[in-house]
C-alpha cells in the first residue's frame, strides 16, 4: 500500500468534507463514502504519482468538487453560517472543544511544572485524563453511539484541523517516510501497549508499580497476558475485525494508557510511593525501628549518670549525622561550638524576643540519673524527696 | 444515471465509468456523485454495502419502483422533445434546400 498515495487522497477528502460541514452529519457521511470511494479509484488510476496537486489538476480543488457536488446533489450553496437547527449540537461541541483544550493546558501546565520542580505530579495527569475521557466519551456517547469513532471525532473542528494538518505533513516525502517507518513499528507498540497495561493493572492490585525491579512470578504472568492480549488485539484490529462498540473501547482505552504511559516511565526507576511524599524532606540518619528518626542520645554511665561522650565508629569516622540540633534552618551552623559527635547534643532555638539562638535545656527522657542502676544514688535521692 | 443504474446497480465510480462510456465525455466527476445523492434523496435510488476484497465496503446504488417510474416518464418527455426538435430541423433542412 502507497502510503502517500492514502495520505494526499485523505487530505483530500478532508478538505471537501469542510467545505459541506452546514449539511446534515448523516448526508455528509454519505458523500464521504462515495468520494473517498471516488478518490481512492482516482489515486489508483494516478499510480505512483499521486499528490494532493495530482489530484486537485484532475480532479479540480477540493472546493470546486464541493461546489460542483452540492449544485447537482440540490443542495443550497454554503450559507456561510452553521443551520438553526444545530443549536444544541454547536453547544454541545463547543463545551467538549473547550474541555479537551483546558485539559490539554492542565497537562502541558502540570508537565512543566514537574520539569521545573524536579517533582512528578500526577494530579495534573488524572485531571486532565479524567477531562479528556468526559468530554471525549460524552462526544461519542451524544453524537453517534452507531457510528465510526474517527468520523465522530472529526467533527470536532480542533481534531478535523489537526488531522488535515497531518495529512498535508504526512503528504511530504520526509512525512510520509516518518509515518511508514511509524507504521511499521506497529507490533513493538502493540507490546508497550500491552506493558504498560500490565504495569497499570499491577499498579491497581496494590503491588509495585517498578515492575522490571520486582521480578514476582505475579507481576511476570500479568506481563506476559498483557502482551499477548494487547497483540492478539492489536493483530484483529489491524485486520478490520473490530467495529462498533469494541472499537470505541479501544480507542478510549489506548487514550487511558497513553496518558498512563509517561506516569509508569517516570514512576520505574523510583521505590514504591516515592513519587508521592514530594513535599516530605528526606533526611540521611538514624532511624529507630518505628520509622522515627533518632535526633539526639543519652548516654548513662554504670553509676546511673548522664554521660558526654563523644562518638566514632570503625574506620574512626566521627558519627555526627544524628539529626540533633539543627532543626530550626534558622540557628544552622550557629550551636557548631561543639563537633557534630558529642552528645548529648545541645538544643538550640531561635529566641522569637531577641531574635538570637540560645541553647536550650535537652529533656533527656530518663533525667540526669538514670533510675535503678544506681541504687545509692536512687536512695539517696529518694531520701532527699521524703 | 437512472438509465445506467436500469442496467444494472452499480457503485459511483462505476456510474461514472458507464457515462463516459456511453459518450458523455463532459460530464464532471462530482456532477455524478451530486446527482446520485439527489436521486436517493428523492426516493429513486436504494443503498447498499458490499464488501470489496480489495479496499473499504462499497456502497451500491439501485433503482427501485419509484426510480423506474421516474425514468420512464423522463423518457417520454425527452423522446418527445427530441421528435419535437427532429422534426423542427428536419423542416428547416428541407426548406434551405
Amino acid at each position: 500500500v502507497n502510503t502517500t498515495l492514502d495520505n494526499a487522497a485523505a487530505a483530500y477528502v478532508d478538505a471537501m468534507r469542510a467545505e459541506l460541514a452546514d449539511l446534515p452529519p448523516d448526508e455528509v457521511a454519505e458523500i464521504v463514502d462515495d468520494v473517498a470511494d471516488h478518490l481512492e479509484q482516482v489515486a489508483a488510476e494516478l499510480g505512483d504519482t499521486v499528490t494532493p496537486v495530482a489530484l486537485a489538476d484532475r480532479l479540480g480543488a477540493p472546493a470546486a468538487y464541493a461546489a460542483e457536488l452540492r449544485a447537482a446533489a440540490g443542495f443550497p450553496a454554503p450559507t456561510g453560517g452553521p443551520r438553526r437547527g444545530d443549536r444544541s449540537r454547536r453547544a454541545q461541541r463547543f463545551l467538549v472543544t473547550w474541555m479537551i483544550r483546558i485539559a490539554l493546558g492542565i497537562g502541558v501546565t502540570g508537565t512543566a511544572i514537574s520539569l521545573v520542580d524536579g517533582y512528578w505530579y500526577p494530579e495534573f495527569w488524572l485531571v486532565a485524563a479524567m477531562l479528556v475521557a468526559v468530554a471525549g466519551g460524552g462526544w461519542l456517547l451524544l453524537r453517534g453511539p452507531s457510528r465510526e469513532p474517527a468520523e465522530v471525532l472529526r467533527e470536532l473542528p480542533d481534531l478535523a484541523r489537526a488531522e488535515r494538518r497531518y495529512g498535508l505533513i504526512a503528504s511530504t516525502a520526509w512525512g510520509s517516510a516518518t509515518t511508514e517507518f511509524v507504521a511499521s513499528l506497529r507490533p513493538a507498540w502493540w507490546v508497550v501497549r500491552g506493558w504498560v497495561a500490565a504495569n497499570v493493572l499491577i499498579f491497581f492490585v496494590g503491588r509495585d508499580p517498578a515492575f522490571p525491579i520486582d521480578r514476582s512470578v505475579g507481576a511476570v504472568l500479568v506481563l506476559a497476558a498483557a502482551i499477548v492480549a494487547s497483540v492478539w488485539w492489536g493483530r484483529r484490529s489491524a485486520a478490520g475485525a473490530v467495529e462498533g462498540w469494541p472499537r470505541l473501547a479501544q480507542l478510549a482505552g489506548n487514550a487511558l494508557l497513553a496518558i498512563a504511559a509517561p506516569v509508569v516511565v517516570v514512576s520505574i526507576g523510583q521505590p514504591t510511593g516515592y513519587a508521592y511524599i514530594h513535599h516530605e524532606p528526606v533526611f540521611d540518619g538514624f532511624y529507630h525501628q518505628d520509622g522515627l528518626p533518632i535526633v539526639n542520645l543519652f548516654p548513662y554511665g554504670p553509676e546511673g549518670d548522664l554521660l558526654e561522650i563523644r562518638l566514632y565508629d570503625q574506620e574512626g569516622r566521627a558519627v555526627d549525622n544524628v539529626f540533633g540540633i539543627d532543626w530550626d534552618a534558622d540557628c544552622a551552623g550557629v550551636a557548631d561550638v561543639r563537633p557534630g559527635n558529642v552528645f548529648p547534643r545541645p538544643l538550640v532555638e531561635l529566641d522569637p524576643v531577641t531574635g538570637q539562638c540560645v541553647e536550650v535545656e535537652f529533656a533527656a527522657p530518663f533525667g540526669a540519673v538514670l533510675r535503678g542502676t544506681a541504687p545509692s544514688s536512687v536512695v539517696d535521692d529518694e531520701h532527699g524527696d521524703g | 444515471v437512472l438509465a445506467v443504474l436500469r442496467e444494472s446497480d452499480g457503485y459511483g465510480y462505476d456510474v461514472l465509468r458507464r457515462l463516459r462510456a456511453a459518450g458523455l465525455t463532459e460530464v464532471g466527476d462530482a456532477s455524478v456523485y451530486g446527482t446520485l445523492r439527489r436521486l436517493y434523496r428523492a426516493g429513486a435510488l436504494t443503498t447498499y454495502v458490499v464488501p470489496s476484497e480489495e479496499g473499504p465496503n462499497r456502497k451500491y446504488y439501485s433503482l427501485n419502483e419509484s426510480g423506474r417510474d421516474s425514468l420512464a416518464s423522463s423518457t417520454k418527455t425527452w423522446l418527445g422533445f427530441a421528435d419535437a426538435l427532429n422534426t423542427l430541423l428536419e423542416t428547416g433542412t428541407k426548406e434551405v434546400a
